[in-house]
């Protein structure tokens, strides 16, 4: 029979396994896994090598993000503005950079905050189930059943714009999923002998959800902390864009492509727009890349 | 099914409330009321406390709160739903002027992301570990990753300004009203909408098929001498479509939003629009107002959801 | 069938004349099946011979994982991509000529016609094997009208209700419109063997088809499978790890442990004088009806080793009370033993006198 390229991978690999090379099983499966990380692993290294760059943004850019200079409006990339200016001379690149540090904190902030309150509530009031539980499910539901951003801006046109308002919306407007995410699985994993066995020593409730079975979670949670900062990240670019979001005194990486809503600078001014389009996307796809991999590594169905 | 969709829409009403009772609460806390909105600074001068007092008294507002909220519920139920700010315009014809447009767009989107996502999704499923389901794997990510604006940003570099294919914006060019003579305009919009979507629908469709495609009833399908292209799609993916289905009704919400977004970018007349212009305004009315709709909208979804998930698995008992 | 779905006079004469009873329909010759998945090389199957023979059943006894349901899907070509069949081959014996089943391609237009039409095969549990959208009509009606291009849906759904009424399930103009998850356990089962049987296989292979039921529709279930066999002269090929459904049903036997036919013998061969010890270990193993509750069982001591991991020389040799130091050394070759019994074993005649 014709011996196609799966067949001749087959010759090999039973080449092998006859001479005994093959069956160092736990090396492999490291290793394996591993390799099938590249992806996780370049996303964590472009995640680093962005993450630093706005940290010390001081170190990379002379020039303040808010500096105005009317006499070098709209210059395009040269050897004193690496990404030119925008419409009102501020720098780009050192807009980019400590643009980064705040869209970066909203993102990481809104998830976090929100992981904390959703998973707080979805464990103990999953643990406990009852009245708490189908009360905050309610009001889970209830905010879950507005498109969120929508949601968002109906808190943005009550509250106002600023940087705290914002954090302060996402975590309002995202902890739901999360409480929702942990309560299924506290739902399930309660049901588990062990959880039973501790009941039985008379363990009591806040140490058996948060001790002993909030840990068994903990993988799906992880991920979902990586997943949902790039979410948050690109709903702030989104907002500010749009100029609903932080204000553009200061710069997140949504405001400052926010003029190219205009056709005119969308055509002529690529720099406005372009580069920190890039430098965001790529930085999403990192977080997805790292989350992805993350999840891969914490589900036990997958095999080696 | 009748009587499902009956109790499934009884089911909605006490969280329609509670959205209303917040929704006024909302109107009601921001400062200023109908009187102010009706009256001009300048005259305002003019205006004695009393007689500002006595409007008040003939328009209600000095009633107590709950009193104002079942009158404004009485309202909205007949259809008023109040006055925009800006304009004096009332809420329910910028509906009727606004939603036509976004129903069409949010459609043409849902339509094509689900059709496209599916077809890519199953055949990366079938060609596992293909240079094609690489390539396809890469572009979801992509499409995950993007923001929609950027996305919607670069297609108008490309397909306005450096190919000239499309037009840059609007729903229409006058004189062209033809549905088939407007569809330049919607394609771009369309597809930017429904990008992350498809992107969404894919990763899903893929997942789903490799997982059907590995059950019992599959070899069984086999074991009857069925042709491959049927056991693939009769047996594969009919099975396959039902967590899809179940994601798409997931997803409608961030359809709805990002319609919010799209319809700017390419100045597409439609809700999207009139709501960001209003948040811009505190043009309350109108903003609650769409709030309010869009949950309705979500709320109706689901419950289609719900009915397509019933028909497509005859497990699903509709209780 | 004629139009009640029944079988005809002519078909029936059919059955009878085709071939003689106990004739060989499917022929397997050191068959060799390796699994390449997870980077590694698993030698599932490792040189397995065997007949299929008409109405006749045929027995594959063993414990998990010892390759006798990858035996069954071997011979469907059911395998997985990632398998392959390294040596050895599966002849059908067709009305036309043998046909070489290890070189069709794997789910090309002859392995498909031979599918469903020639040979046809059950699992272990319905509730999965049937889709879960589809109804039961419409799968059986999709097993008829594979086969017969000009078929259509009333004449097939007329022939399915025949089918169900044949396999014992009560009211079949209703039931033929219901979903799977609507049948109880063993309803499932005769729909499932309704629709391998729908177009007059000349081979069933049942790869345990009771494991998922419970005890008592067990019993109706092979009492349906005798049915065939001795009505329409079906081979049978019967996959199972219940040493008591073999004493029950089997005609031949066919011991399997990681990978190979330990011992092959007629029934009486095998029950009354086994060869070899896990044949005996297995034999000691059951509980008897009506020898009480203080009766001795004996458990086989030890582990099945890991298939990709294996012992050097006979695989049982680990666990086996017969023993000798050649054991370790290499894999027994077959002894024949008289008429169809064969033993793999260097000691089988310790075996056989030690009782």
């Amino acid at each position: 029979m014709k011996k196609d390229k799966l067949g001749r991978k087959m010759d090999r690999l039973l080449e092998r396994e006859l001479a005994g090379e093959l069956g160092h099983s736990n090396r492999n499966r490291a290793l394996r896994k591993f390799g099938a990380n590249k992806l996780a692993f370049a996303g964590g290294l472009v995640f680093a090598v962005i993450l630093l760059l706005c940290i010390f943004a001081p170190l990379f850019t002379q020039f303040s993000s808010t500096n105005v200079d009317l006499r070098n409006r709209l210059s395009p990339p040269g050897s004193v503005h690496i990404m030119g200016t925008d419409q009102i001379g501020r720098d780009i690149w050192s807009r980019m950079l400590y643009g980064g540090r705040i869209s970066i904190l909203i993102g990481l902030g809104s998830a976090l905050g929100a992981t904390l309150i959703g998973v707080s509530l979805g464990t103990w009031a999953g643990y406990r189930g009852g009245f708490l539980d189908a009360t905050i499910m309610k009001l889970s539901e209830l905010l879950m059943s507005f498109p969120q951003i929508i949601l968002v801006l109906i808190l943005v046109s009550i509250a106002g714009q600023s940087l705290w308002n914002i954090i302060f919306i996402f975590v309002l407007t995202g902890w739901p999923s999360m409480y929702r995410m942990t309560r299924s699985q506290m739902l399930s994993i309660r049901e588990e002998d062990f959880v039973q066995a501790l009941r039985a020593f008379g363990v009591s409730d806040v140490l058996i959800a948060f001790k002993h079975i909030l840990p068994n979670a903990i993988g799906p949670i992880f991920v979902n902390i990586t997943l949902s900062t790039a979410t948050f990240i690109l709903q702030e670019s989104a907002l500010s864009f749009l100029g609903l979001g932080v204000p553009s005194n200061v710069s997140t990486w949504g405001n400052i492509l926010s003029p190219a809503q205009n056709l005119t600078i969308l055509r002529e001014n690529w720099w406005i727009w372009l580069p920190v389009g890039l430098a965001l996307s790529i930085f999403v796809l990192a977080i997805n890349f790292i989350g992805d991999g993350l999840r891969d590594a914490a589900d036990p169905s997958q095999m080696g | 099914m009748l009587a499902y969709i009956a109790r499934k829409i009884l089911h909605l009403i006490p969280m329609l409330l509670v959205i209303s009772f917040l929704i006024y609460l909302g109107i009601d806390l921001m400062p200023g009321d109908a009187v102010d909105f009706m009256i001009s600074p300048d005259e305002l001068a003019t205006v004695s406390p009393q007689q500002l007092a006595t409007m008040r008294a003939n328009l209600g507002l000095d009633k107590p709160f709950m009193l104002r909220y079942l009158i404004w519920l009485e309202s909205l139920v007949k259809g008023d739903f109040g006055y925009s700010i800006q304009s004096g315009v009332p809420v329910s014809e910028l509906f009727e002027k606004t939603l036509p447009a976004t129903l069409e767009l949010s459609f043409a989107a849902l339509l094509l992301s689900t059709v496209l996502g599916s077809i890519l999704g199953v055949v990366s499923a079938l060609r596992r570990g293909s240079i094609t389901d690489n390539v396809l794997s890469v572009a979801g990510m992509l499409g995950i990753a993007i923001p929609q604006f950027l996305f919607g940003l670069i297609c108008i570099i490309i397909f306005v300004f450096k190919l000239g294919w499309l037009p840059a914006g609007g729903r229409m060019t006058p004189g062209h009203e033809a549905f088939f003579q407007r569809l330049d305009h919607l394609i771009l919009p369309a597809c930017v909408l429904g990008l992350s979507m498809t992107a969404g629908v894919m990763r899903y469709a893929r997942a789903s098929m490799l997982d059907s495609m590995n059950r019992d009833f599959v070899k069984t399908a086999r074991s009857k001498g069925l042709p491959e292209w049927r056991v693939n799609l009769l047996h594969g993916f009919r099975v396959a479509c039902t967590p899809v289905a179940v994601l798409i009704g997931f997803r409608l919400p961030m359809l709805i939003g990002g319609a919010v977004v799209v319809e700017q970018i390419f100045q597409w007349p439609g809700i999207g629009v009139m709501f960001l212009s209003a948040v811009r305004t505190q043009n309350t009315p109108v903003v609650m107002m769409v709030g309010f709709f869009s949950v309705l909208l979500v709320l109706v979804a689901s419950i289609i959801v719900d009915i397509v998930t019933a028909m497509l698995d005859p497990r699903v008992k509709l209780q | 069938m004629d139009r009640q779905g029944k079988t005809t006079q002519m078909e029936q004469g059919a059955y009878m004349n085709e071939t003689g009873l106990g004739d060989t329909i499917i022929s397997v010759k050191d068959l060799h099946v390796y699994f390449y998945t997870n980077q590694r090389c698993n030698r599932v199957i490792n040189g397995v011979s065997f007949d299929i023979k008409r109405g006749k059943t045929l027995c594959i006894v063993g414990e998990s994982g010892c390759g006798k349901s990858v035996t069954a899907n071997a011979i469907m070509r059911l395998l997985s991509e990632l398998s392959r069949i390294e040596k050895g081959s599966i002849t059908y014996r067709s009305l036309e000529g043998d046909i070489r089943i290890d070189q069709l391609e794997r789910n090309g237009p002859q392995m498909r016609k031979l599918r469903g039409k020639e040979m046809a095969i059950i699992f272990q549990d319905p509730m999965t094997a049937l889709n879960p959208v589809y109804s039961i009509g419409f799968q059986i009606n999709e097993m008829l009208q594979a086969h017969d291009k000009g078929l259509r849906k009333r004449a097939a759904t007329a022939r399915s209700i025949g089918l169900l009424k044949d396999m014992g399930i009560p009211l079949p103009e209703q039931r033929v419109h219901e979903y799977p998850h609507q049948f109880s356990g063993g309803m499932r089962q005769r729909g499932m063997i309704a629709m391998a049987m729908a177009n007059a296989p000349r081979v069933l292979i049942a790869d345990e088809p009771t494991t998922a039921l419970d005890v008592s529709i067990q019993a109706q279930i092979f009492e349906l499978i005798e049915q065939l066999k001795t009505e329409r002269h079906t081979a049978i090929m019967l996959i199972t790890h219940d040493m008591g459904v073999v004493a029950e049903l089997a005609d031949e036997v066919a011991v399997m442990y990681m990978g190979n036919i330990v011992e092959f013998g007629t029934i009486k061969d095998v029950l009354e004088s086994p060869a070899h010890p896990y044949t005996k270990a297995l034999l000691k193993s059951i509980p008897i009806l009506g020898r009480g509750k203080n009766q001795k069982l004996d458990p086989i001591r030890g582990n099945t080793p890991d298939s990709l991991m294996r012992p050097a020389g006979c695989q049982f040799c680990p666990r086996c009370d017969y023993a000798k130091p050649e054991c370790e050394k290499s894999l027994p070759g077959e002894t024949a033993l008289g008429g169809v019994h064969r033993v793999m074993c260097y000691n089988y005649a310790d075996v056989a006198n030690h009782e």
